[in-house]
């Protein structure tokens, strides 16, 4: 039967149509806002409520005065950071070294994990792995004591390069080695413990492939070339993307132990450099604007990873 | 750091203050001083209060609840809560509270920063200079330290008061005499003394193992101040006279750049540790303590410690030790230690508080009681028997659950120190006569105080940390990498550019404004 | 065949030889904490010395922490915050993050669109802390689990490895008469235990060693966990004060107390770790696929 119904008519229908689905859909799907629920009013009341505390950096916080009566400063922080005459610098630092560690502490809990899924014998994969977990339950504060033992004029290290003809090796004083030093440092500590998501998702592997390359004549490492890695390759490109998010987080703690002023002029980040132009005079504005440009910055490496990885044909964040 | 040092030094001190009013010969009386003779106006004892303190925690947390607190509620007919913050993280907790609204009653400030300027600018704190004067200790502070926290005119802090002298050069007596050196007087003859000690094994076991001072760099600050000091070259934040009439920061004062050129020259020729940048001061500490190094500064107060002493006989029993008397200053001048700022931290009372007299009065009470050495210190140990014993000698022992739930724990500031300080009678004679001559020594001459306390310039309180961070960094490079003293020079005139200038300029008028008064 | 045995040895070899190396390299400095936290006052020298084996067995710097008053209560409060936090924090991440992996599910991509967000922007200490106060969590052990219920990071990821079950092992459980919830508890949670274990373990790890919040959120040392109190321990042994916690005797070397405290900081977790070793386990995973 032929209907003639005006535009008006038509449009009306449209979107009745279009509510009845999405009431048909809350319904289909209710069990799934439900489990969904407490985590969103977890970061609808914890994240999303206290972010209107962003505004502090655009005015003159005094946490007595409160938020909203602190007079209004403007831009003036996002200034006093661009106008520092060291911020150039300090950006340079920054981003070197967090390409640094993007491009060597990254990988290097890739690579472990394919090792340590090849042993056999489960006695000493358990061993291995807890050995190398060991230095992630260490304070930064330690790590450098150890450090410093190691390397000072009289330690231990500095002797055998001593030995292998490195006289007066500064290790910790020389500019040229504190980059190489942090990177060391970082994956010493946290590479073993970074293991542990790989290795999880390397049993999401199906065992098959393994079986059916074998009987193809492929060796161990070709198996793991085209077998396991392939296999967490989503897993680590989540965890790739995720890490530019933190692209000018480089490790405060670590870094500012490490610092002294030889090395400051490659040492100094971002983070550090915040810490003594104000944080330890409780200047709340100052760190909100660095936390904000950061946050965009952040925002725009995420998005242009994202962007990227979806065009080399992998499944991206969003 | 700098702070918690003499913090606990202050907590030893009042450990001993108690343990010589127990030898004094007037009786204990643990009746509490009555409010009736302290304030006239209106503070109804029969009125209870709740009073919050915060406060920061130098050492093991006493018991929430117990036996302290409740003598301290009887006492004072209060209910009292008492809130001990971790010093690492003291400003964070301290911003929390002041923007939520749970402001304590008295609570703790480390600095005249510009934390406290703002707050006091915003009206959080309680004005208190028209209520000392009621109390006869608060009355007895002294005013150049009460200026220390004063804002806008109306004073807003009770200082924790400690002793004015300050660090003090110590030296290996053993090893001089083993060299038949002489104490140093003059730059040069230290620079001849840390030779001798580097090259000559003075600790005679055939090997070149030792050096001359020790020295250590931790959070921008270069230790052994006190071989600075004497020529009048201070720590990067205190500023000294540039004997024109006006002020200038460390490293920046007329000495500095010849004291810049010494510390190069100890540091090539090996006088100083190639690794004091990286050293921190309890490194430092033990080089010398353990026999590496001959010579080391510290705060007189605090450096000649059984404990320490006890460390190094240890390693050494030769180990002798001896204070260095102030040094002719670089310019040929006397030269003299310099003095603390008498203080490490203020109590301030919130303006909330102020609503209601009564309240006002009990706070002050309170506060004034703890400053009074003899009023605090029987009641503060507890009950005999349960708390701690009498021993034979006339000390005291605590008992565990003096260690956790005595009332002296719960102390928000500390008793004057009589004189300059109190020395532990119950240390043995070769420790007190060294601590008094420590003393003795710090105070000898004419000795002078950070010249920029109480002078307040917005340049300073913006840029200051990082000025003096440059500066400070680039002296150091400087000194570790030899560089020539003409690139000291250039330093200075960067860091002029960077916003010394301005900074000098506007702490120069204030600095002469204040003295006009 | 000869060949393929031989590969395959040679590969293994090289292989276990390359993480034994980085194993002993991990382990040596770890070796050397634990030396350092048994030396005293007497053996002073050794401190500057590379030990690598206790030089004998003093127990004092760990009897120090031991003897602090709140030892016990503070290491009750972190059994509770480690138990409670990580129950709360796997419930309310798995909850979210499987509703995210579902591919028709409707609020997937603002969800975690936002979920991103908070991974970059945050309103700070302040703002956060006065949400807290207004809930009234303040001088509570729910201020420290509550507002640290989920990490963005660990939702993101775990979503991911939900996202790896085949859909059609859910299609048929759909087809069975299963609905989300059912499909949730019985197949999802059950086939992740490896991913669930990781977080587990992650969560607990984090929720041990906690301490800001502790010191932000509560104002009395009665709610301190262990982490605040092992920190506040190296910070007046490091002070040269003269027997805080016990005025009557001096108190052990600061570094050996500090390494004492990185001792009790760690081995209740890597006693965790081998625990929670047999869920990660291969193999439930993949039978559903086949069948």
């Amino acid at each position: 039967m032929e209907v003639t119904t005006n535009a008006g008519d038509q449009i009306r229908t449209e979107a009745h149509r279009r509510r009845q689905s999405g009431f048909r859909r809350l319904r289909k799907e209710k069990y799934l806002w439900l489990l969904v629920l407490p985590g969103l009013i977890y970061f609808a009341v914890f994240k999303y409520l206290p972010m209107f505390g962003i505004v502090i950096a655009f005015k003159k916080y005094n946490p007595f005065t409160g938020i909203w009566k602190s007079p209004w400063a403007g831009f003036e922080y996002f200034q006093r950071m661009m106008d520092s005459p060291d911020v150039l610098r300090v950006l340079w630092n920054t981003l070197v070294l967090s390409f640094y560690q993007i491009a060597f502490v990254f990988f290097v809990p890739i690579v472990l994990a394919l090792m340590i899924n090849e042993i056999a014998y489960p006695w000493l994969k358990r061993l291995i792995q807890t050995v190398i977990y060991l230095p992630h339950f260490l304070s930064w504060v330690v790590v450098a004591g150890v450090f410093y033992l190691l390397f000072n004029s009289g330690g231990s290290v500095t002797s055998i390069l001593a030995g292998l003809g490195y006289d007066n090796a500064n290790v910790l004083t020389d500019p040229a080695m504190f980059r190489p030093l942090i990177i060391l440092q970082s994956i010493w500590k946290e590479a073993g413990w970074g293991t542990i998501l790989y290795l999880a998702a390397l049993l999401g592997v199906d065992p098959e492939l393994y079986e059916a390359a074998k009987i193809d004549g492929a060796g161990r490492f070709r198996q793991m070339w085209n077998i396991s890695l392939p296999g967490i390759r989503s897993t680590v490109c989540i965890l790739l993307i995720l890490r530019m998010g933190s692209v000018l987080d480089v490790g405060f703690e670590q870094i500012f132990l490490m610092l002294n002023p030889q090395v400051s002029q490659v040492g100094e980040v971002i983070d550090t450099y915040v810490y003594f132009l104000g944080i330890r005079q409780g200047n709340f504005s100052f760190a909100a604007a660095v936390g904000l440009t950061k946050g965009i910055v952040g925002l725009l490496m995420i998005a242009s990873a994202n962007w990227l990885t979806r065009r080399l044909g992998e499944k991206g964040l969003f | 750091m700098k702070v918690t040092k003499p913090a606990f030094t202050m907590l030893s001190i009042l450990t001993t203050a108690s343990l010589l009013a127990a030898c004094a010969s007037s009786p204990a009386d643990p009746s509490p001083t009555p409010a009736s003779t302290a304030s006239p106006k209106a503070d109804d004892m029969n009125k209870k209060y709740a009073v919050k303190a915060m406060t920061i925690l130098y050492g093991n947390p006493p018991a929430a609840s117990g036996y302290g607190i409740q003598a301290i509620n009887e006492r004072y007919n209060i209910d009292f809560q008492f809130n001990s913050v971790p010093s690492g993280d003291y400003n964070n907790k301290l911003a929390t509270a002041f923007a939520s609204g749970n402001i304590p009653d008295i609570t703790l400030i480390e600095d005249s920063t510009q934390t406290f300027y703002n707050y006091a600018e915003a009206g959080a704190f309680l004005p208190l200079e028209d209520y000392i004067k009621d109390y006869p200790n608060l009355s007895k502070i002294p005013q150049d330290v009460l200026d220390l926290m004063t804002y806008k005119g109306h004073l807003y802090g009770i200082p924790r008061i400690r002793a004015a002298s300050n660090w003090v050069l110590s030296i290996r007596k053993d090893w001089l005499d083993k060299l038949n050196l002489p104490m140093p007087t003059t730059y040069e003859e230290l620079t001849n003394v840390m030779k001798a000690f580097t090259e000559n094994d003075p600790d005679g076991n055939g090997q070149k193992d030792t050096y001359g001072m020790a020295m250590s760099y931790a959070s921008g600050f270069i230790s052994s101040v006190a071989a600075f000091t004497p020529t009048k070259v201070m720590p990067f934040q205190s500023w000294v006279e540039d004997g024109k009439g006006g002020i200038l920061p460390g490293w920046a004062a007329p000495n500095g750049r010849e004291l810049v050129k010494l510390v190069t020259d100890w540091y090539r020729e090996g006088y100083i540790s190639k690794d004091f940048v990286l050293m921190k001061s309890s490194q430092s500490e033990e080089d010398f303590l353990l026999g590496k190094a001959g010579i080391h500064g510290d705060f007189a107060f605090n450096a000649y410690s059984p404990e320490r002493l006890n460390k190094a006989r240890a390693a050494n029993p030769d180990f002798q030790w001896d204070v260095v008397p102030p040094l002719t200053a670089l310019d040929g001048t006397e030269g003299s230690y310099s003095l603390g700022s008498g203080f490490y931290g203020f109590n301030v009372l919130s303006a909330k508080a102020g609503s209601d007299e009564g309240k006002v009065h009990r706070l002050l009470q309170i506060l004034d009681d703890q400053m009074n050495a003899s009023g605090i210190v029987p009641f503060g140990d507890g009950e005999e028997g349960v708390h701690f014993t009498n021993n034979a000698d006339g000390t005291k022992s605590y008992t565990s659950l003096g260690n956790s739930e005595r009332p002296g724990l719960y102390l928000l500031t500390n008793p004057i120190p009589e004189g300059d300080f109190l020395i532990n009678p119950s240390l043995p004679d070769e420790i007190k006569q060294i601590q008094k001559k420590a003393i003795d020594t710090a105070l000898s001459g004419t000795p002078y105080k950070d010249a920029s306390l109480g002078v307040i310039s917005k340049t300073k309180i913006d840029k200051g940390e990082e000025l003096s961070k440059f500066l400070l960094d680039g002296v150091v490079n400087i000194i570790v990498n030899g560089e020539p003293i003409d690139n000291y020079d250039l330093l200075i005139e960067e860091w002029k550019t960077r916003g010394a200038d301005q900074m000098i300029q506007e702490m120069n008028e204030s600095y002469k404004a204040k003295n006009a008064k | 065949m000869f060949s393929t045995k031989w590969s395959y040895r040679i590969f293994d070899g090289t292989n276990i030889l390359l993480l034994l190396g980085f194993s002993v390299l991990t382990f040596i400095p770890f070796l050397h904490v634990f030396a350092m936290s048994f030396l005293s006052l007497d053996n002073a020298k050794e401190f500057q010395r590379f030990l690598l084996w206790p030089t004998q067995w003093d127990f004092t710097s760990y009897q120090y922490i031991y003897d602090t008053r709140i030892f016990f209560s503070s290491l009750k409060n972190t059994v509770w915050i480690t138990v409670v936090g990580t129950l709360i924090n796997i419930a309310f991440t798995s909850s979210m993050a499987y509703s995210c992996s579902r591919r028709s599910f409707s609020g997937k991509r603002w969800i975690m669109l936002m979920v991103l967000f908070t991974m970059l922007f945050n309103g700070g200490l302040i703002p956060t802390y006065l949400v807290v106060n207004g809930l009234g969590l303040i001088d509570s052990l729910w201020a420290i689990v509550i507002p640290s219920a989920v990490s963005a990071f660990n939702m993101i990821v775990l979503k991911e490895f939900f996202e790896g079950i085949h859909e059609s092992i859910l299609e048929s459980a759909k087809i069975d008469g299963c609905n989300d919830l059912g499909i949730f508890f019985r197949i999802v949670l059950p086939l992740s235990l490896p991913a669930l274990a990781t977080f587990t373990l992650f969560y607990a790890v984090a929720n041990w060693n906690q301490y800001f919040a502790s010191i932000i959120y509560t104002n009395s040392s009665d709610l301190w966990p262990l982490q605040v109190l092992l920190r506040q321990v190296v910070m007046v042994g490091q002070s040269d004060i003269f027997g805080a916690i016990d005025l009557s005797a001096p108190p052990p070397p600061p570094l050996s107390i500090q390494m004492a405290t990185v001792m009790y900081t760690s081995l209740p977790i890597l006693l965790l770790y081998p625990f929670l070793q047999k869920y990660f386990v291969k193999g439930m995973t993949l039978g559903a696929v086949k069948g």
